[in-house]
């Protein structure tokens, strides 16, 4: 390592460390308000197009199930786009081949393809709630996990700050299977590190999410999903290729098929 | 024969292709064994290997051209017979806006989930009724694919006959020839010649409306795979055989798929058939049907809730014929690896007749899997399911993926 390097990793240390400090004495005086936190949560800088691999592990009573696919994704509705993913499997045999469509308009409206080779035909999907709370492939996410919320889903409100970690409580604004998630988010990235998930007072499910910078860009290189029932689903995610230039080509019935 | 030189022509683009293609291996193997209630042993039904090998020329994400090929091998303990079966054998090329497919295909045009209105393209297996195969057959298939449409051209240039029941799923109506030989050297099946190249077009197209909606339209002329006549042999003052005539079909169809919003999907898809003379007995009976299917989905959880409306009429030498049937099913999924579903169809017509079939599955490892179903039928024995009285059956199967 030499010494500008080293010199360079220090200031970077430092100014996390400064950033993240101002953010807990903002926190603990008249600080940024939850909705300006949430705004740097869902305006952090995303990549225009991304290809990437996830594997998923679902375990459960020590045995487990792994499924492997690729996902492309483009879009962003904090910028009034739609943000569209498509993704493939890749294993195991049984599910080889499946792939699943998802456009999610900035206006909160989901429009959804599912391709089962077995059927040789593309099914459409209700955009409705419970459609977006069904398991994803069987995991302890839901396919409302896997599209993610816009910000306009909840009202926010914080409840908490510690060492440049947030507690942002979030309240639906309509029905989504939760009376609220309790996010925390680490203000040195912006992103969330932990979400649980209420229901009837209690915790359903946590999610923990670990990130890498990769490309100038915050991606998850990890998130763990543990429902109270002791199943657990964990992403874990490889392969990254950002900013791709993804054209419309690649969100089709089309592509999905091939 | 004439599969067999699909199978090598498809080997041979196959070999030809593949020191450039990205290929892979995979298959299953699966073993079911089922027992009939009146029977009351576990008899082994059948224990099938499938191996299948899929292809793609070029870029992985954005192929040139991309193929499948698939062959089962069964064995019949019942019977000692293994059978040997040419499935799906394709290669598809992409070029520009246009799918360009050869080889052994199955085509999907229906929206519906139990009944398939516009699915005529392919002959149905009907050796169990309750299992409803489509059997592939040589096409030659050109999709223009489009921003919100595409269209779907298909050639046949081969008539295939579709299976019909094994014998104790046979209807009234065809138990009633058993008494007679079936001489198949008579059966009036179409030759090939440029007149009886069946074709056939489905057309959709994707609205941004609400959450989601589609359109589709379809016409198909060809030779129907299901006899839709039969002739008798008559060597005396009786008729001593039958033989099958299997007339020439043209459908216009019409589909709607809408996701509203809310937790509901709505399907809707309805056929219009016209046949040439289909019956030999009744001058007139049945050169005009029209099949069609009104659904709703709910989903609920993991769980969802389908329901569908069957509308059935078919035109008579002297009074049409006009059914009404309902089917639902519901579904479970519990976790990764557990999944219910009980399904059940009633038809209205002579005093009502139905079915009723739970079923589950679940899945033991990666790749492999197990599944139990059971059937039972109720009605008088001329109805519809009661025809099947006799038939309440149990079904497991073990099925592993590679």
């Amino acid at each position: 390592m030499n010494r500008n390097e080293s010199l360079r990793k220090a200031v970077r240390a430092a100014l996390a460390a400064t950033l993240a400090l101002a953010a807990t004495s903002i926190g603990a005086q008249a600080g940024p308000s939850a909705d300006q936190i949430m705004d740097k949560v869902f305006d952090s800088p995303k990549p225009k197009g991304s290809v990437l691999t996830m594997t998923m592990v679902i375990s459960k009573n020590g045995q487990k199930l792994t499924r492997t696919l690729t996902t492309w994704s483009t879009g962003d509705n904090a910028k009034g786009e739609t943000e569209k993913t498509l993704m493939k499997f890749l294993s195991p045999a049984d599910v080889k081949g499946s792939g699943f469509l998802n456009l999610k308009k900035a206006d909160g409206g989901t429009e959804s393809l599912l391709w089962l080779p077995a059927l040789g035909r593309v099914r459409r999907l209700g955009g409705g709630s419970s459609d977006q709370d069904q398991a994803f492939f069987g995991s302890d996410f839901t396919n409302r996990d896997i599209n993610g919320f816009v910000k306009s889903d909840f009202g926010y409100a914080i409840v908490g700050s510690e060492g440049g970690i947030y507690t942002i409580e979030a309240t639906p604004r309509k029905s989504i299977g939760f009376e609220k998630l309790v996010y925390r988010i680490d203000s040195s990235i912006w992103k969330y590190v932990r979400i649980e998930y209420w229901r009837s007072g209690k915790i359903a499910k946590t999610q923990t999410d670990e990130y890498d910078l990769i490309g100038g860009y915050y991606m998850p290189r990890k998130i763990v999903m543990t429902s109270a029932s002791k199943s657990s689903t964990e992403l874990s995610f490889t392969d990254y290729k950002l900013d791709q230039e993804l054209g419309d080509q690649y969100f089709t019935e089309r592509f999905l098929k091939q | 024969m004439r599969t067999a030189a699909i199978a090598l022509a498809l080997a041979a683009m196959v070999s030809a292709v593949a020191g450039a293609a990205a290929q892979e291996f995979s298959g299953s193997v699966e073993a079911r064994a089922g027992f009939y209630f009146d029977d009351a042993d576990l008899e082994p039904r059948t224990q099938e290997l499938e191996g299948r090998v899929d292809g793609k020329i070029g870029d992985a994400d954005m192929p040139r051209a991309q193929y499948s090929a698939r062959l089962a091998v069964e064995y019949d303990p019942a019977s000692g017979e293994t059978s040997v079966e040419l499935g799906e054998a394709w290669i598809k090329l992409f070029e520009g806006p246009f799918d360009i497919c050869l080889g052994n295909q199955i085509v999907a045009w229906s929206v519906s989930d139990v009944f398939y209105p516009s699915d005529v393209v392919n002959p149905w297996d009907l050796s169990v009724p309750i299992d409803r195969k489509k059997m592939s057959v040589p096409l030659a298939r050109i999709i223009l694919n489009g921003d919100a449409f595409s269209i779907d051209l298909v050639a046949q240039p081969y008539w295939i006959a579709g299976k019909m029941p094994a014998s104790r799923w046979l209807s009234a109506e065809q138990a009633s020839l058993a008494s007679l030989a079936h001489d198949e050297t008579l059966d009036e099946v179409p030759d090939f010649s440029w007149d009886n190249v069946a074709v056939g077009c489905h057309a959709k197209a994707t609205i941004d409306l609400l959450q989601g909606l589609d359109l589709g339209a379809t016409f198909y002329r060809g030779r129907s795979s299901s006899p839709t006549g039969v002739g008798f042999v008559y060597t005396g003052p009786y008729p001593t055989g039958y033989y099958y005539v299997y007339d020439r079909a043209t459908l216009f169809g019409a589909d709607l798929t809408l996701a509203p919003g809310g937790d509901f999907l709505l399907k809707t898809e309805w056929a219009y058939t016209t046949l040439g003379d289909a019956s030999l007995i009744s001058p007139g009976a049945g050169e005009a049907s029209a099949q069609g299917v009104a659904a709703i989905e709910y989903t609920l959880g993991t769980a969802q809730i389908v329901g569908e409306y069957v509308f059935d009429w078919e035109k008579g030498s002297a009074e049409d014929t006009v059914s009404h049937s309902v089917v639902g099913a519901f579904s479970w999924e519990s976790g990764s690896r557990a999944s219910v579903k009980v399904a059940g169809a009633y038809d209205f017509a002579d005093g009502g007749s139905g079915m009723v079939s739970p079923q589950a599955s679940y899945t033991l490892a990666d790749g492999l899997s197990a599944s139990c179903e059971l059937f039972f039928f109720f009605g008088d024995s001329e109805t519809e399911y009661g025809a099947y009285s006799d038939n309440d059956l149990g079904r497991i199967s073990l099925k592993c993926f590679f």
